[in-house]
């Protein structure tokens, strides 16, 4: 890395919505999908480029990426395949309170940590509904997350049937 | 996404099984009964399933046993399987089973390969104990088995001597015994594929593999040291007729060059050599020329070539 230049130079995205965010390049290189597309056009490149556009994210969403990955440009990031089936772990309490959202905004920051590509977010985001799905009965988990009961009587007996081989007693 | 109303059943399929396989084993089973969507992508995705345990100890109703699903996997993890379990709804609809991390009887074991005669793939891999061994006399004759097997249960290989299996994976062995491997692929005349996954011990390190019973079309080695001696070219030279494809990953063969010549069959080779050195193309065009599907071959190896460290132009 060159002296005069920053070590860390400005970079910015554009919301769906419109909105611009400002935000540095060794943080939004924790989105797999922009790292691709930032070494594309290559290192030098990017002081020049200009905002980069992200048609899948609003910006309320952004806003909320923008703080994650800020706050984690420092950290080791896993790959999508390290990260694919790790269990219960040590999760960092800035996370745990980061998470604290209603689940409108969690859905859009798991659609978005999937555009993006940034693993550790998406399954920092999807643990997060797994564990509100954890211990409830199918109708706590339908209530919850408001989804239709779609079932008659005779499938739903039918499928307990089928489940019950597997049920811890 | 903006402006769009989101829920979690309206996620799409590939995000609700990211988030449904992260559940433990009895909340994948309430969620299944949430919505007929939910139901679908549980059933349909393997990620999910695998996650699935059975816990046969607490299955207590006889009434259970006939309501067994035609399901064609099963996986038993971290149980403990007494005498008690009801094998009984061990159904021949069973296609793959692995029992890992368990603690097991062995009456329970042959119990359970009985009901599922139709099994094609078993897998042992961590068995802590299993207990009364001895009684795993009456082990079925299953035809045309899959089988995957870690150190944990290669020293018991001769309860499963009466089974004809056609693909043998032997994997994390490090055990100097070798014994019983041997008495156990003596009886082997039909097995077709043997892979060898992260062996530390040094399998033709005597002569104990020179002559083999079987034919192999397919030979797998990974991470695993060959030594260079004649044993394993011995051992080699039962299936130059035989073998299709010889797969090499992160491991060395000597002679590699000369050793591929031998084989008269070969349509499919694909390796990933750690330091073997290949410094003459024209012998390897020969080669492929000779004995290998030129189109299939020249593909697999130029995907390859990163991986060869030095190489001499024509």
């Amino acid at each position: 890395m060159d002296i005069d230049r920053p070590s860390d130079p400005q970079v910015s995205v554009v919301s769906s919505d419109g909105t611009m965010f400002h935000t540095t390049l060794k943080s939004i290189l924790l989105s797999g999908t922009i790292k691709d597309m930032i070494e594309h056009i290559g290192e030098g490149g990017v002081e020049n480029m200009g905002a980069i556009p992200l048609q899948n994210v609003d910006s309320k969403t952004l806003e909320i990426v923008i703080k994650w990955i800020e706050h984690h440009k420092d950290n080791i990031q896993p790959t999508s395949e390290e990260i694919k089936d790790k269990t219960a772990d040590f999760i960092d309490p800035w996370d745990e309170n980061f998470l604290e959202m209603d689940l409108d905004k969690l859905y859009n920051l798991i659609t978005a940590a999937n555009y993006l590509n940034i693993p550790q977010l998406l399954w920092l985001s999807t643990r997060k509904i797994a564990m509100l799905i954890k211990n409830r009965t199918p109708q706590e988990i339908r209530s919850l997350f408001n989804i239709e009961d779609d079932w008659t009587p005779q499938e739903i007996e039918a499928v307990q049937k089928e489940n019950q081989w597997c049920e811890e007693k | 996404m903006s402006g769009e109303f989101l829920n979690f059943e309206t996620l799409p399929e590939e995000l609700i099984i990211e988030i449904i396989s992260k559940c433990s084993s009895s909340d994948i089973l309430s969620s299944s009964l949430v919505s007929k969507r939910f139901n679908n992508i549980i059933k349909n995705s393997s990620r999910i399933l695998n996650k699935l345990t059975i816990y046969f100890p607490n299955i207590k109703h006889p009434d259970y046993y006939d309501d067994i699903p035609n399901c064609n996997q099963m996986k038993m993890s971290a149980s403990f399987i007494s005498t008690k379990a009801p094998v009984e709804c061990f159904h021949s609809s069973l296609t793959r089973l692995t029992i890992c991390y368990a603690t097991i009887y062995g009456s329970c074991l042959s119990k359970m390969l009985i009901y599922s005669c139709n099994l094609k793939y078993l897998e042992l891999i961590q068995i802590n104990y299993l207990k009364e061994s001895k009684k795993l006399e009456n082990l079925p004759e299953l035809k045309n088995l899959n089988l995957i097997l870690d150190e944990s249960f290669v020293r018991l290989l001769k309860v499963l001597k009466k089974c004809e299996v056609k693909s043998l994976t032997l994997k994390n062995y490090k055990i100097t015994e070798m014994d019983e491997l041997q008495k156990f692929l003596k009886n082997q005349r039909k097995l077709k594929e043997l892979n060898l996954i992260n062996i530390k011990i040094n399998l033709f390190y005597d002569g104990r593999f020179d002559k083999v019973n079987f034919k192999l079309e397919k030979l797998r080695i990974e991470k695993t040291k060959i030594p260079n001696n004649d044993h394993f070219v011995k051992f080699l030279s039962n299936h130059y007729e035989s073998l299709k494809c010889f797969e090499i990953l992160n491991a060395d063969i000597p002679n590699f060059r000369e050793v591929l010549m031998k084989f008269k069959n070969l349509n499919e080779l694909n390796f990933k050599l750690n330091t073997y050195v290949i410094d003459n193309l024209p012998i390897m065009k020969n080669i492929m020329k000779m004995t290998l599907n030129r189109k299939r071959i020249l593909k697999r190896w130029f995907e390859k070539f990163p991986n060869v460290k030095r190489f001499k132009n024509e």
